[in-house]
């Protein structure tokens, strides 16, 4: 019979740097946008309340900042862990706060994507996109190889899922 | 969908009802006029001569533009339907033809309502089981000869199971009868469910707001503030005054609930046959709904404040029926309120498949304390910011904690759930509790999660996704570990792969990569 696994398959170690880098440029955007909101409330003299808040989420994002881009990539990185196999592929993530243990039959599976933009590209990762109903999950921060690999694995068996399901179809069918 | 050049002229192509630009004008002024009276309300236009003119010329053009689009939408709109196919060519400036072959096609759904009723007319929603977005093709305003010639053709040359009692009702009533042997009658409601579900529900709220709704509507045109006032004055004279007032108000709500509700459920009736379950209900407008057993996703089973102490339960079914069709979204209700017992009895009869387990097993009581220390921001936060803020609204303030803290509390010791072979039942209490069933190849994903506090006691929340549109989710929080984990072996382990699919060497060999 078969057994679910503990999900042991980690992501690529880049993967903190590659969030530090995308959550630097958030981070500045955000920024920049409230900064511009204060330019924008000193210069029409809005209500005394307006600045009050925006403020307090320029202190709360500097507070957040620190360690969002220190600790919370070394946590996110540590923690992730995933699992494929025919059967199944289970994601799991957090650790101390909250952990989520995420499973996903491979004959629910409607679609698998890789996904790179110009940050991952620079670090040779890819992130994995896994299509169900209503939703899709991801598996962040792969080497490139591993990423297409994995893509090309769900997707013949996926292949494989559905040819099951048409042949049946036609047998009740017919 | 394949676009074939077939000759046109040579078939008989058939349109709906001419009525239908009169259905459908209707259906838009309604909304026509809600834009005005906001027109008239926020802009005050009626104070402003240049804007007056610009807006009854907007208006004018809008109804123009109505008028004109809905009479090309109905002449455009035409179908035919042979031994072969569906054609169904329909626009308003651009038109579509589409062809549908009839061994696609998944299903009918019919409904009557008053307004066709009144012409003798029907409309039937046509599942097409095409893949992309539009499923169904809706022929509103044909008539009942017609609805019964298609249900005819489609249940001779397709793939559906219309039963001939069905299609030939509507033309000879008695003579058939005796035909309708290959459908089970499950359940018939009885005016006594009507009457006992709708006097013990809720709906005094109901025809008050409706009555406040007519009220504010109707004087926004006429001045009957002042006989209104008349009226109350009168029933406030004295006491014996007030409380017949009262009592008329309760009479009228209760004549009001159970017309409403017989209106809806009035004549409900379910029956099967192996492959669908059929709903007919409804007294004023008549709604034949079927559903294929297999869309079944899941059932959920209800039961509000007043209705779980009467042992009264409400059932729906969650499917993957796919569409946006107000009708059909709405019909999706079994049983719409039979007694307990009754339910548990014929839920596994109308559908085989699911079977129902009474053995719950409630949540952990320590649960209790982590569904407190969850919701602390509803029961202590935000009432505090409402009183520090609003310290008039402290009642509110109030209320909110009350409740939050009784629901939860509910919820810790009416909660639970029960695993068995294939079947997964999840029971949500608090006020009013909610019950769902569903089965393990129904299931999209599983969830688990835990929280620090859930660690400390040994808890954890599931969530199970089932397809639906929109997506369903159900969350249970505060179970067992032991539980959750147990629920994951038996999510997957149970679904012996191996045996159902064989994998290729090349793809086993892969496998090893990840192990």
């Amino acid at each position: 019979m078969y057994v679910l696994k503990e999900p042991t398959q980690k992501i690529s170690p880049d993967a903190i740097k590659v969030w530090r880098i995308t959550d630097t440029i958030s981070i500045i955007i955000f920024l920049v946008t409230l900064t511009f909101l204060l330019y924008l409330h000193y210069s029409y003299q809005w209500d005394f309340w307006i600045g009050a808040v925006i403020y307090s989420l320029i202190g709360v994002t500097c507070v957040s900042a620190i360690i969002e881009l220190i600790i919370l990539p070394v946590y996110k990185q540590k923690t992730w862990r995933y699992e494929i196999d025919s059967n199944c592929i289970q994601l799991k993530h957090g650790g101390a706060i909250k952990k989520t243990h995420m499973i996903i039959p491979m004959d629910k599976v409607y679609f698998v994507d890789t996904y790179q933009g110009p940050i991952l590209k620079r670090y040779k990762l890819a992130a994995i996109k896994i299509g169900t109903v209503g939703y899709v999950h991801e598996i962040p921060n792969l080497p490139e190889e591993k990423a297409s690999e994995i893509r090309n694995y769900i997707a013949s068996l996926t292949e494989l899922y559905k040819e099951k399901e048409d042949t049946n179809g036609d047998q009740t069918r017919g | 969908m394949e676009i074939k050049p077939v000759d046109e002229k040579s078939l008989t192509l058939k349109k709906l009802h001419p009525s239908w630009i009169g259905f459908k004008l209707f259906k838009s002024m309604r909304s026509l006029i809600l834009f005005i009276i906001f027109v008239f309300m926020v802009l005050d236009i009626s104070s402003n001569s240049i804007f007056s003119i610009y807006g009854f010329s907007l208006i004018g053009l809008f109804i123009v533009y109505q008028i004109g689009t809905t009479i090309l939408e109905w002449k455009h709109f035409t179908y035919y339907l042979n031994g072969e196919e569906l054609f169904i060519n329909k626009g308003k400036f651009v038109t579509m033809k589409r062809y549908f072959p009839l061994e696609n096609i998944q299903g009918i759904n019919q409904n009557t309502s008053f307004f066709h009723r009144l012409l003798g007319l029907t409309s039937l929603l046509i599942d097409v089981g095409s893949s992309d977005k539009n499923t169904s093709i809706k022929l509103e305003m044909i008539s009942l000869k017609e609805a019964s010639n298609i249900k005819k053709t489609l249940s001779e040359f397709g793939n559906i199971n219309v039963s001939k009692e069905e299609y030939t009702e509507e033309i000879s009533d008695e003579e058939l009868k005796g035909n309708s042997l290959d459908k089970n009658i499950h359940y018939e409601i009885e005016l006594s469910e009507i009457l006992i579900a709708s006097l013990t529900s809720l709906r005094l709220l109901f025809f008050l707001t409706v009555l406040y709704t007519i009220y504010s509507e109707l004087s926004q045109f006429f001045s009957i503030e002042e006989h209104v006032n008349k009226i109350l004055n009168y029933f406030q004279s004295s006491v014996t005054m007030l409380s017949v007032g009262i009592v008329l108000l309760l009479v009228c709500s209760m004549v009001y609930g159970v017309l409403k509700t017989y209106l809806q459920y009035g004549g409900l009736k379910v029956t099967s046959d192996p492959y669908r379950i059929y709903i007919e209900k409804g007294k004023g407008s008549k709604t034949n709904f079927s559903i294929p057993k297999d869309k079944i996703q899941a059932l959920s089973i209800n039961s509000g404040f007043i209705h779980k102490v009467l042992n009264i339960v409400n059932v729906k079914l969650i499917s993957s029926i796919d569409t946006d069709d107000q009708d059909v979204k709405a019909s999706n209700v079994l049983f719409p309120f039979i007694e307990r017992s009754k339910a548990f009895k014929l839920i596994p009869e109308v559908i085989p498949t699911i079977e129902l387990s009474k053995n719950i097993v409630n949540i952990p009581k320590q649960s209790l304390f982590v569904k407190l220390l969850r919701t602390t921001y509803a029961w202590l936060l935000f009432p505090l910011v409402i009183y520090y803020f609003i310290p008039g609204f402290w009642y509110i303030a109030l209320l909110i904690f009350v409740f939050t803290i009784t629901s939860q509390i509910l919820s810790g010791l009416f909660s639970g759930y029960a695993l068995n072979e294939s079947f997964l039942q999840l029971k949500k209490g608090s006020i009013a509790t909610r019950m769902f069933v569903t089965k393990r190849d129904k299931i999209e994903r599983l969830m688990m999660s835990q929280s620090m506090i859930q660690r400390k006691m040994g808890l954890a929340s599931l969530k199970v996704t089932i397809r639906s549109r929109p997506t369903k989710v159900i969350t249970i929080h505060d179970i067992p570990l032991q539980i959750a984990l147990q629920c994951q072996s038996w999510y997957i382990e149970g679904k012996n792969f191996s045996t159902e699919l064989t994998i290729p060497n090349k793809l086993q060999n892969n496998t090893n990569l990840y192990h």
